[in-house]
This record gives C-alpha cells, sequence and structure tokens, in this order.
C-alpha cells in the first residue's frame, strides 16, 4: 500500500486518484501527437467569460473543473486585470478533443489560437493543476506572448517517489502490459474489466470521452519546459496538498529562472476555494503590480 | 521587516460562542501569513482561555472539552509590563514543564473576534486597555454603547439621525404594576397602535424577541424578556421594511463599504422576518460565514442596483456621522431599516464586531479592498492607535501623597 501522503502524488483532482500512471504507449492512439497536426477544435469553440478591466490575465482550471472553478477568484483580480475564465477542451461548456485525444501542447495551441483571436499581444497566464500543465507549455514555447505565470498547485513534474512506490509503479506498468497483450491474443477484455478497476484512478475511469487525453496528459514531464522558462512566476501552494504536495512547488521553485513561491498554510491543492480566494488573489495582485511597477 | 504576532481571539461567553468561532477561522485563513504569525486563542464557554494552532481546526472541537487538554491554556494580565500571553498550563505535560517559570508569549496585536456579551460589549476591551495591548476593534466605550440598543438609539437621535420611537421598560417596573406600565407603554409617543416589538435592550440574538398584537400579548412579551434580561424596549413594528446595511472602517480616515440588502427580495421583508424566523437574529453573521464558504450565497443583495443612490447616499453619511460620534473603530456594520410605504429611513444598530467583519461589503467597494487587505488595515489602524496613546503626557508621580 502506498502511504497516504503519496497516495495522491501521481494524479490529478480526485483522491485515490491512479495507483499507476498509465503513460500514452499503453494505449494504441494511432498517429496523434501535437506536430502538424490539425486541431479539430476551433478558438471560437473555447467558452469563456470575460471579467475585470486591465492587462489580460487567463486562468486555465485543474482537471474535472471548469472556469467556473476559477471564477470569485477571477472577480478578485478583476480590480487590476481583464480576467478571462476558460472552459478548456472536454471541461465545462467547451466540447472534449477527438477521442484519441491529447496532450498538454494541443491544449496550449489551442489557447494559443484563442488568445490571437481575441487580438491579444501579451497575457499573464494563471494555471491550477492540470491548467498549470498547460500554462507551462504557453510559456516555454511562446515566451515572447507571455507576461508573467502564476501557478497554484500545478502538475507538470514527475512525482517523487520513494524506491518502494517507484518499484510498485514499475510493477503495475509490468502487469498492465501482460494484460493488455493477453487481451490482444485472447480477445478478452481483462484490462477494462478488472485490471483499471483495480488499478486505475476514479479520474481515469470516470474520464469517459476524455480517457485517452487523461493518459496523454497525465505523464508527460515538463521539466524542460520549465528550465526554459524565463518569465516571472509566482508559485501559490496549499501546505498540506497531497496531490502536488509542497515538495513540488520547491521544485518549480528551483527550476524556474525568476520564481516566488508563497506556501498557503492549512490550505490543500485548491487553495482560491472560499475566503482562500481573497489571499490568492491578494498575492496575485501584489505579482501584477510588482512586475508593472519594475 | 519580521512577522508580527497576531493573536485572534474567539469563542467566548456568548450565546453566539459559535458563529465567532466561524468568522475567526475565516479570517485567520485570510491572513497574510508573509505579514503574520497568527496566535489562535480559543475561550472556552467555562471562560477559560486556550491557545495553540489546532484551535484551527474545526474538527477539533468534537471532543469537547477533553480535548482542550491538547493545547495551552493562557491568560492575559491586566498588567502593561506584559502584554502578551502568560501561559497557565502548558500541553506538554513534562515533568520539568511542572517548574518551569510561565512563559510569555508575545503579541504585537489583539484582534478580538467575537460576537455578543463579554467580547463585543467592551469587557474584553477593558481589559485589553488594562494591559495596554494593540487591539483591533471599538473601545470600550464605543463597544458598551453599541450593544446597549437604547442608549445607543438615543445618541444617534439626539445627533439627528432618525431612529424609531421606543421606550424602555424595566423588570421592576413591570412586576410593581403590570397595567400601569402597559398604559405608559402605550401612552408613549410613536407607540399608540399594535402591532408592537418587544426586545431585551442587550443585543446578540434573537432571545427573548416578540411581538404584540394585543394587551395580552404585550404583557406575555415583557414577561418573556425579563426571563433573559432586565430592561426591555419596546417599538412600534413597521410592517413593510426593508433592511440596509453599510460597513465603516477606521483606517487612516473612516470610510464606508457599499451597501447591501441582507435578504434579495427586498421589500418583502418584515420585521418578523428580521426577527422571528429561525436563528433570525444571527442571520448577518451567519450569512456572511456561509457566503464566504459557498459565494453561491444569494441571501443578500450587495450595492443593489435598484436601490437608489439617494438612499445609499443617506445611509452612507449617518454611518460616518455615528462611527465619528461613537468613536468607532476597526470594522463594524450599521443596520439601518427603511419604511417602504413612506420611504423613511431609521437607523437600528451597530455591530461592534460583525459576522465575518464584514469582508463581502468591502471587497465590492470602491476601490476595492480584498479580506487580507482589510486585516492589513485593522492591525496597521491598531497599532496607529497605541502608538498615539503612548504619546499622551503621563502625570503619575507621587506628589500630592508628599506634598
Amino acid at each position: 500500500m502506498l502511504t497516504a501522503p503519496y497516495k495522491n502524488m501521481l494524479g490529478f483532482e480526485n483522491s485515490g486518484y491512479l495507483n499507476v500512471p498509465f503513460n500514452s504507449s499503453f494505449i494504441k492512439h494511432g498517429t496523434c501527437g501535437s506536430k502538424g497536426r490539425t486541431l479539430e477544435l476551433s478558438a471560437d469553440q473555447i467558452q469563456y467569460k470575460v471579467t475585470g478591466d486591465g492587462p489580460p490575465l487567463l486562468m486555465l482550471h485543474g482537471w474535472n473543473r471548469s472556469g467556473a472553478d476559477l471564477r470569485p477568484l477571477a472577480e478578485l483580480v478583476g480590480s487590476a486585470r481583464t480576467v478571462y475564465t476558460l472552459d478548456l477542451p472536454g471541461f465545462g461548456e467547451t466540447p472534449p478533443p477527438p477521442e484519441d485525444g491529447w496532450d498538454t501542447s494541443d491544449y496550449s495551441e489551442l489557447i494559443v489560437s484563442f488568445i490571437q483571436s481575441k487580438g491579444l499581444d501579451k497575457v499573464s497566464l494563471l494555471g491550477h493543476s492540470f491548467g498549470g500543465r498547460v500554462s507551462l507549455r504557453i510559456a516555454a514555447k511562446y515566451p515572447e506572448i507571455v507576461e508573467g505565470i502564476i501557478l497554484i498547485d500545478s502538475h507538470g513534474l514527475r512525482p517523487m517517489r520513494s524506491f518502494y512506490q517507484n518499484m510498485r509503479v514499475r510493477l503495475i506498468k509490468l502487469a498492465a502490459k501482460v494484460v493488455k497483450t493477453t487481451d490482444k491474443l485472447l480477445g478478452t477484455t481483462i484490462f477494462p474489466d478488472k485490471f483499471a478497476v483495480k488499478f486505475g484512478s476514479a479520474d481515469y475511469r470516470n474520464a469517459g470521452v476524455l480517457k485517452n487525453t487523461f493518459v496523454k496528459t497525465i505523464s508527460e514531464d515538463q521539466e524542460s519546459d520549465v528550465r526554459n522558462i524565463k518569465a516571472r512566476a509566482l508559485l501559490l501552494w496549499g501546505s498540506e496538498d497531497r496531490e502536488t504536495p509542497v515538495v513540488m512547488g520547491e521544485k518549480f521553485h528551483q527550476l524556474l529562472s525568476n520564481s516566488k513561491l508563497i506556501i498557503l498554510p492549512g490550505k490543500g491543492h485548491s487553495p482560491f476555494h472560499g475566503v482562500g480566494a481573497h489571499l490568492c488573489a491578494n498575492y496575485i495582485l501584489q505579482f501584477l503590480a510588482e512586475g508593472s511597477g519594475a | 521587516m519580521s512577522k508580527k504576532n497576531v493573536c485572534v481571539l474567539f469563542g467566548g461567553r456568548s450565546v453566539e460562542h459559535e458563529i465567532s468561532m466561524i468568522t475567526a477561522i475565516q479570517y485567520i485563513e485570510a491572513m497574510d501569513r508573509e505579514l503574520y504569525n497568527v496566535i489562535p486563542v480559543y475561550i472556552a464557554h467555562s471562560g477559560k482561555w486556550y491557545m495553540g494552532d489546532k484551535l484551527l481546526n474545526k474538527q477539533f472541537y468534537r471532543k469537547l472539552p477533553s480535548c482542550l487538554s491538547e493545547v495551552d491554556e493562557v491568560t492575559l494580565l491586566p498588567d502593561p509590563t506584559v502584554q502578551g500571553l502568560t501561559v497557565v498550563r502548558s500541553a506538554a505535560s513534562g515533568l520539568l514543564s511542572r517548574f518551569k517559570k510561565p512563559e510569555v508569549v508575545p503579541v504585537d496585536v489583539y484582534v478580538p473576534a467575537f460576537h455578543g456579551t463579554y467580547g463585543e460589549d467592551g469587557c474584553i476591551q477593558g481589559l485589553l486597555e488594562l494591559a495596554d495591548a494593540a487591539y483591533a476593534s471599538c473601545d470600550v466605550l464605543s463597544s458598551a454603547v453599541a450593544m446597549n440598543k437604547y442608549i445607543c438609539k438615543v445618541i444617534a437621535g439626539h445627533h439627528d439621525v432618525p431612529v424609531l420611537p421606543s421606550r424602555l421598560v424595566t423588570r421592576d417596573e413591570f412586576r410593581a404594576n403590570v397595567s400601569e406600565t402597559r398604559t405608559k407603554v402605550l401612552n408613549s409617543e410613536g407607540l399608540g397602535n399594535y402591532p408592537l416589538f418587544i426586545k431585551p435592550v442587550h443585543l446578540g440574538s434573537s432571545i427573548g424577541i416578540g411581538k404584540a398584537t394585543s394587551d395580552a400579548e404585550l404583557d406575555a412579551a415583557l414577561a418573556e424578556v425579563f426571563k433573559y434580561d432586565d430592561t426591555a424596549i419596546v417599538e412600534p413594528c413597521v410592517k413593510d421594511i426593508m433592511e440596509i446595511n453599510i460597513s465603516v472602517m477606521d483606517s487612516e480616515d473612516l470610510t464606508a463599504s457599499v451597501t447591501e440588502i441582507p435578504v434579495g427580495t427586498d421589500g418583502v421583508l418584515s420585521y418578523e422576518d428580521k426577527y422571528l424566523k429561525e436563528g433570525a437574529g444571527k442571520k448577518g453573521k451567519l450569512q456572511g460565514a456561509q457566503e464566504s464558504q459557498g459565494m453561491a450565497s444569494l441571501s443578500r443583495s450587495i450595492d443593489p442596483e435598484h436601490l437608489s443612490d439617494d438612499i445609499k447616499k443617506v445611509v452612507t453619511g449617518y454611518a460616518l456621522k455615528l462611527a465619528k460620534i461613537l468613536g468607532a473603530s476597526g470594522v463594524g456594520r450599521f443596520d439601518f431599516i427603511v419604511n417602504n410605504s413612506d420611504g423613511s429611513i431609521y437607523f437600528n444598530e451597530l455591530n461592534p464586531i460583525p459576522g465575518s467583519f464584514a469582508f463581502y461589503l468591502w471587497e465590492k467597494s470602491k476601490p476595492p479592498v480584498i479580506y487580507p487587505q482589510l486585516i492589513n488595515k485593522m492591525i496597521d489602524r491598531a497599532l496607529e492607535r497605541k502608538a498615539n496613546k503612548a504619546q499622551y503626557e503621563k502625570d503619575t508621580g507621587f506628589k500630592a501623597l508628599f506634598n
């Protein structure tokens, strides 16, 4: 058994998310990947809300959430920025990516075309959890359009596991391969019926049309992206976050060339919920003001 | 800059004990920990003071009172040379701890987050004054005045802020002669017709509040009040009222927030709704707390568009005037009522420590003040007030005794 603090380190929002990070090689998805591929969704299909006044700030939500999750925070930051809260493809009101799934680069390409379609030259980005992954991709690939980046309990780095946890994950991965091959050879359905139920997370099982997207994005290691980002960065981290623990925030802080890490005592993976929106907004407004003042 | 030690005090010997806990925990959650070390202090129903981070977890209180042995018991001595919290009993109960000198936890600023008796009425403020501590709330006098509905109204009326007519009835007077008391009430200006409202003069909850539509009901309602208080206040019952609240902060200047109508469906709120519904007395406080938890509460309308600018202006003017006259400090909330049939506005009450410190009004104000900023202003102002006080000349020699 994994110990409690590590149980959710591998995954997204749901507790007990995924006991094994199925990587994309597990599932046949043909010729997908971001390179040279046309996205089936267009920027005008992205549903979003705008609030506030000032230079633009885009907020990207976490897995299984929607723009609504960040809206109370957006209202508060709206005193200094025009804030766009987007429903990422597959969440809220925005249609899902094609069935063979997207990786975070695909997501980032669409967000960039959204930015362009709105006629915005330079934006600040805020990403929570999964939204952080997408923000990192954009900031790494399109530094010229990114003013600054705010990450709240973000994914993007490989979880740090103990030797024991590592062994366990490797074993499960190996077993998955064996089971899948068996399924293929014998025409059985042990993997989806039994294996995924036992070892997959609730998020994986509930991903529905996003199953392939989930698998593609979960195992991405964006460390090289993070190293390349030169933009100012603010890292807000809940001290009690079990999904993307504070050590991840510290790692981001270490890898990013110009970042500030603020740990929020007592807060979990979504520190901007409830009155926490005020606290997060406080640091975000300070960060943005320092940026425009300098 | 080193972090300031801020002690947030909550709980207390009041029927609004729990509401205070919600206000305090929420306040602490919004505090900028880059600036402050937080020292939570919970005053139990018993009146004992407890200190420790465990007090921030709501689940901790499920095991009351036994869980209190897991936190330090502390006290504030009325001794200006101490000012911090003195540890009475340490949670770490080792053999050696018995022989240790009582430890003092230094505190820069106290934030009373109480509602109701002993915490909002000047009592704790008196102790803080004796200790010469900086604290972020109304002082002794303004707290005490605010918590006596009658005296607060008399002062407001004296300064041309309209209030509803009212009359005080004491328990002794009532017991001496019931019918004579009733006649006196009914002969008072503005109280000649039923229905009337009868409340305990000391604010804090809906307990003891009643409505009378006949002589018999008036007698019964007065008798009910005297179970809880020695003085009752009788007011006319305005049928079709709208409640308007506004917060005032004592920062560099007195500043007013936007207004709110606590119940979205304005115009249909009766005095009965305001006071007689279950838990209604705590309404303003509870809703504030829920608001922050759910952020989707529709039970209040903040800076209502349909409320005329004239009314907003009048209410803002009255609130600022009263805050100055009463010497209000910290963040308070002034509640007004509007008689919908003729548009007249009356000052109703001042909450020196409103539920959730009325932060939900400040985030919508112009310019917006988000909760951590509101907290910074409260704390800065408390330190400033203490520094100002320290500048007064002290003539404390022994000239008279030895001359």
